[in-house]
């Protein structure tokens, strides 16, 4: 499959999904609005990649800042990543946030808490 | 123009308020960016706190879009893509160096009052443990609309701010209400 590129705007993030590599970035702010409209492509590009074959998928994640249905997005692409994960294939993911922004962290918790591919959040200085 | 109209009586009645910064207008994704980014500026330059400058800039966006998308009063910004923008004012003050104000308004039907209060009383009614909890049930558990609306923008305001969130509704002549909210934020120690 060809690989899925969305360039930023000032309100949208930089998504990358390259599947040759099997890395999905999505870096930026994330508050446009609608959400909807700006993931939905990525969803079925991500359903695309996993159709065929057992596949190795790394996700990057740094956003600024999101608004309330954009975390509603990225935690129904979570919910997705982890079905996947549970039929076999190989998922992992970093999060970077901004390291003194406790609710940045406690929302970043809240995501990976029902999920099942292993994660880390990396705080770094903004 | 009205012949009454007066820059002095805006400014006297900002100054009165201590706001630094009011729009009103369409409330389009564009204008909403600008107005929120030029306020992230402004507090960076004031030296203000960090965690305070995103709380503030997540209510302002959040109040900003509901404007956007809720507002009954609505214009049209591109007839190509049957695209239009609710109408409303939004702005921010700075009570004291430890406490800021964000403030919107917009127009709405009179039958929507009640579902309006409804879901805010409920969110004033919650404790900060009940509140995470409700935010993450309607984050997991709730779905979102064909117009990008998660039903999250007030959970997370009420979150962010202190509350009660305070709200009241202004009769209009032509029958339907102007809905006010003003949000507190608090400097932590």
């Amino acid at each position: 499959m060809e690989n899925y590129i969305l360039e930023a705007t000032k309100y949208s993030p930089y998504i990358e999904l390259d599947s040759e590599l099997g890395i999905l970035k999505i870096t930026g702010n994330s508050y446009p609005e609608n959400a909807l409209e700006l993931y939905q492509p990525l969803f079925m590009k991500i359903d695309e990649f996993f159709a065929d074959e057992k596949k190795k998928l790394y996700i990057a994640l740094q956003i600024d800042y999101l608004n309330t249905s954009s975390s509603k997005m990225l935690i129904d692409l979570f919910f997705k990543l982890s079905s996947y994960f549970d039929q076999g294939h190989e998922i992992s993911a970093d999060w970077r946030y901004p390291e003194d922004d406790e609710d940045y962290r406690e929302q970043c918790q809240m995501f990976f808490e029902d999920v099942n591919f292993p994660f880390k959040l990396i705080g770094i200085a903004y | 123009m009205n012949k009454t109209f007066s820059a002095h009586n805006i400014f006297q009645s900002m100054d009165d308020n201590n706001i630094q910064f009011s729009y009103k207008g369409p409330l389009t994704q564009d204008i909403l960016t600008s107005f929120g980014e030029s306020i992230k500026e402004k507090l960076h330059t004031d030296d203000c706190d960090e965690r305070v400058i995103r709380r503030i800039f997540a209510i302002l966006v959040e109040t900003a879009q509901n404007i956007l998308k809720y507002s009954s009063e609505r214009t049209e910004i591109s007839s190509a893509y049957r695209k239009d923008a609710g109408i409303g004012i939004i702005g921010i003050g700075n009570l004291t160096d430890k406490q800021f104000m964000v403030f919107s308004g917009n127009v709405i039907h009179a039958d929507e009052m009640q579902d309006i209060k409804d879901r805010i009383d409920f969110l004033n009614s919650l404790t900060p443990a009940e509140l995470t909890l409700h935010y993450q049930k309607q984050l997991k558990e709730g779905t979102i609309t064909s117009d990008g609306s998660a039903g999250l923008g007030w959970i997370d305001i009420a979150r962010k701010a202190n509350r009660p969130l305070q709200y009241k509704f202004v009769e209009l002549n032509s029958g339907d209400l102007f809905f006010e909210i003003t949000i507190f934020i608090s400097v932590e120690e």
